[in-house]
């Protein structure tokens, strides 16, 4: 057998082992299996977020877009280096306190509980079970496909073994079990992609030599508006390349849940180091490794085998062995946290919130452990029969996940006087815009890109929408200022504060204003 | 004219002098004032446990408080001590929860810990051998009281356990 499968094989073992080591600790409430208990460490957060953020397109779209356009398509690789720091710095601590203080355990649950609508919950849910599953969908059949190009597997059982190991290990070991998988596969897909870049520019002759040749072959792959100056002047279509990954994820719920997870908010600073060193060392890899084809493969006919087509022809041997592993990585831990999500919605806002809503601890877990093995059989058989239609969605899975919800997120944690009405109306109006607007090519037309329009529009319906909501609650607004984190408690008191009591403390609070204190 | 109420109270652990150097030694550039004292409901259950499994038998008395305001439960390691006192109406946190409510809410709560801790097959018999409502004194401290910078604390009196009041 090849070294490669030989390696692939372990890897997924390995991967196996790790949701079944999990097993007994995810069993233990809603909250550790949905949530691994909100006690992620910095390391884990930061590269569980990156390895989720960045799917199979790092390693097959992004090099094919690098090899068709030139040095245009590093546009989407500044979004995505700066995608993961401004994620974790916009939402990461106050998303994290007030998800606690609400006691969400989905993302869905807490712009409920955020806005005080139940409609929230029904047009979210609605919306991330359509999307998330198309996402799963694509990102189950890249793994088929990849697998079948790279090992020579029959389809059927390429989507069989590769997807069967994800569901295993998320079914077993839930949400801890998909970081901590999350953890190890960004690492293999830092390594897989590093060692080839650097071999790659030894080929080239550096970066100086890679632009040399480049300029040589045609010096429109060396403009910002790519080949042939193709986008030249529209630069809704530049920034929005950038803008689609840099703010993007901010609206992903099964990225965001990320910062529902996180042990602190001390742990946001560490996070963001990781993943500013981390981005900046993976990010741009996979594009330069796409200029590096446009030289060393001429004739390619698939771009987006531009990567595996350099592993095996020009550097065989370990760097192909990890090469396979690290593309499957990038697909899996996609996939993994999407599953999850899809599972969590299933279970927590759907069957906790309208089925059962005194389902016990046990039951829950059951029920949500049911669910991501439905997504993921459903997934699974959709990967297989490729029905018509259902692929015609993954086209907008991810810009309409991000439009609906991102404006929503912010809004939750900076906007105190957000209310339920602006935030229906900015996801319906942002998800609706980049469906029409990816639909019917309105991006052609205007030179605007589709994220960008559904960004502005969902603003627009945010700032209108509020004019005629009611204001929220009192309770929310306090923990809306609780969140803001502006304590000016001691740096001691704040360390060795009970949270346990906290739910008290609130109700005193609302109490000492009703009543006025004796002095005891 | 100040209403006086007949109520089981907790026993103070941490009085007002002790409560303050307790929270001086933790931040020692700050001023403390312990102001006044508030007494916050719970609905205290006990059971006894009966499940009679050759393997696994488990035996013995639990019991928990259920939060008298927000219905959230906690598992406790020893009976409360309590006394009757007359306390003033404007120091008392209404409970709103009922006591058969509560039962509910503490017999599934002790299931699910049963069930979560020992990761038992059969579901135990629970027998409730007492239910009571009691009060826990918690202080009300400000800290930096005269400063632009002051912050007030609500003080666990039985543990010393605090967190921030806004």
């Amino acid at each position: 057998m090849r070294v490669d499968i030989v390696f692939f094989i372990c890897y997924l073992l390995f991967l196996l082992g790790i949701g079944v080591y999990f097993t007994r600790k995810a069993s233990r409430s809603p909250e550790s299996y949905l949530l691994a208990d909100r006690k992620l460490g910095p390391a884990v957060t930061a590269l569980t977020m990156q390895s989720t953020s960045m799917s199979g397109f790092m390693f097959m779209g992004g090099p094919a877009l690098a090899y068709q356009h030139g040095w245009y398509a590093i546009m989407y690789a500044i979004g995505d280096a700066g995608g993961g720091i401004v994620n974790l710095t916009v939402l990461g601590k106050r998303m994290r306190r007030m998800s606690q203080l609400l006691g969400a355990l989905s993302p869905i649950e807490y712009l409920e509980k955020r806005f005080e609508s139940a409609a929230i919950r029904v047009v979210g849910a609605t919306i991330t079970i359509i999307f998330l599953f198309a996402y799963v969908f694509a990102q189950f059949l890249a793994a088929g496909k990849t697998l079948e190009t790279l090992t020579g597997w029959k389809y059927e059982w390429a989507v069989i073994i590769g997807v069967g190991i994800i569901i295993l290990y998320t079914v077993a070991g839930g949400y801890l079990a998909v970081v901590w998988t999350d953890f190890f596969q960004s690492i293999i897909m830092l390594l897989g992609v590093l060692f080839l870049v650097i071999a790659g520019f030894n080929h080239v002759g550096g970066l100086s030599g890679l632009n040399q040749q480049l300029a040589e072959i045609d010096p429109s792959y060396l403009s910002i508006w790519g080949k042939d100056y193709v986008y030249y002047g529209q630069w809704g279509v530049i920034i929005g390349s950038s803008l689609i990954y840099m703010i993007g994820y901010m609206g992903l719920p099964h990225v965001v849940v990320r910062h529902m997870s996180m042990r602190s908010t001390k742990t946001v600073k560490t996070a963001t180091l990781i993943t500013a060193i981390y981005n900046q060392l993976f990010t741009y890899s996979p594009y330069l490794l796409g200029f590096m084809g446009i030289i060393l493969l001429p004739q390619l006919s698939d771009p987006e085998m531009v990567i595996p087509t350099l592993a095996y022809t020009f550097f065989p041997g370990i760097l192909s062995a990890i090469l396979l592993s690290a593309v499957m990585a990038a697909i899996m831990s996609t996939a993994d946290s999407i599953l999850m999500q899809a599972g969590t919605t299933l279970s927590r806002d759907i069957y906790q919130r309208f089925i059962d809503k005194k389902a016990s601890y046990s039951r829950v877990v059951l029920i949500s452990r049911l669910s991501v093995l439905l997504a993921g059989v459903i997934g699974i058989l959709v990967a297989i029969i490729q029905p018509p239609r259902v692929f015609d969605l993954v086209v907008f899975a991810f810009g309409t996940l991000g439009n609906s919800f991102m404006v929503a997120y912010i809004a939750s944690v900076y906007w105190k006087n957000a209310n339920k009405v602006g935030v229906l109306s900015s996801m319906i109006a942002g998800g609706l815009s980049n469906i029409l607007w990816t639909s019917l090519n309105w991006e052609a037309v205007t030179g605007i890109h589709p994220f960008l329009a559904g960004l502005i529009i969902s603003i627009i319906a945010m700032l209108i929408g509020n004019r005629f909501g009611t204001p929220p609650s009192e309770k929310i607004q306090k923990i809306f200022d609780e969140a803001k984190g502006q304590r000016i408690l001691p740096k001691n008191i704040e360390k060795n504060i009970a949270k346990d009591i906290g739910p008290e403390a609130r109700t005193v609070s609302l109490f000492l204003k009703q009543v006025n204190p004796v002095n005891g | 004219m100040i209403k006086l109420q007949t109520i089981l109270v907790e026993k103070i652990n941490f009085e007002k002098d002790e409560t303050k150097r307790l929270l001086e030694k933790l931040d020692s550039e700050s001023t403390y004032k312990v102001q006044h004292c508030i007494y916050y409901p719970y609905l205290f259950f006990e059971y006894s446990v009966q499940k009679k499994n050759f393997f696994d038998p488990i035996e013995g008395k639990l019991g928990c408080t259920i939060d008298g305001v927000n219905k959230i439960g906690a598992l406790i390691d020893t009976y409360p001590l309590l006394d009757e006192k007359k306390i003033a109406d404007g120091q008392i946190v209404n409970c709103t929860l009922s006591l058969p409510d509560a039962e509910a809410i503490a017999k599934k709560f002790l299931l699910d810990s049963i069930l979560r801790k020992r990761k038992v097959f059969t579901i135990p018999k629970l027998k409730m051998t007492q239910q009571k409502i009691f009060y826990r004194p918690y202080w009300i401290v400000k800290g930096n009281e005269d400063k632009p910078n002051h912050f007030l604390l609500l003080v666990d009196a039985v543990s010393g356990k605090f967190h921030p009041l806004h």
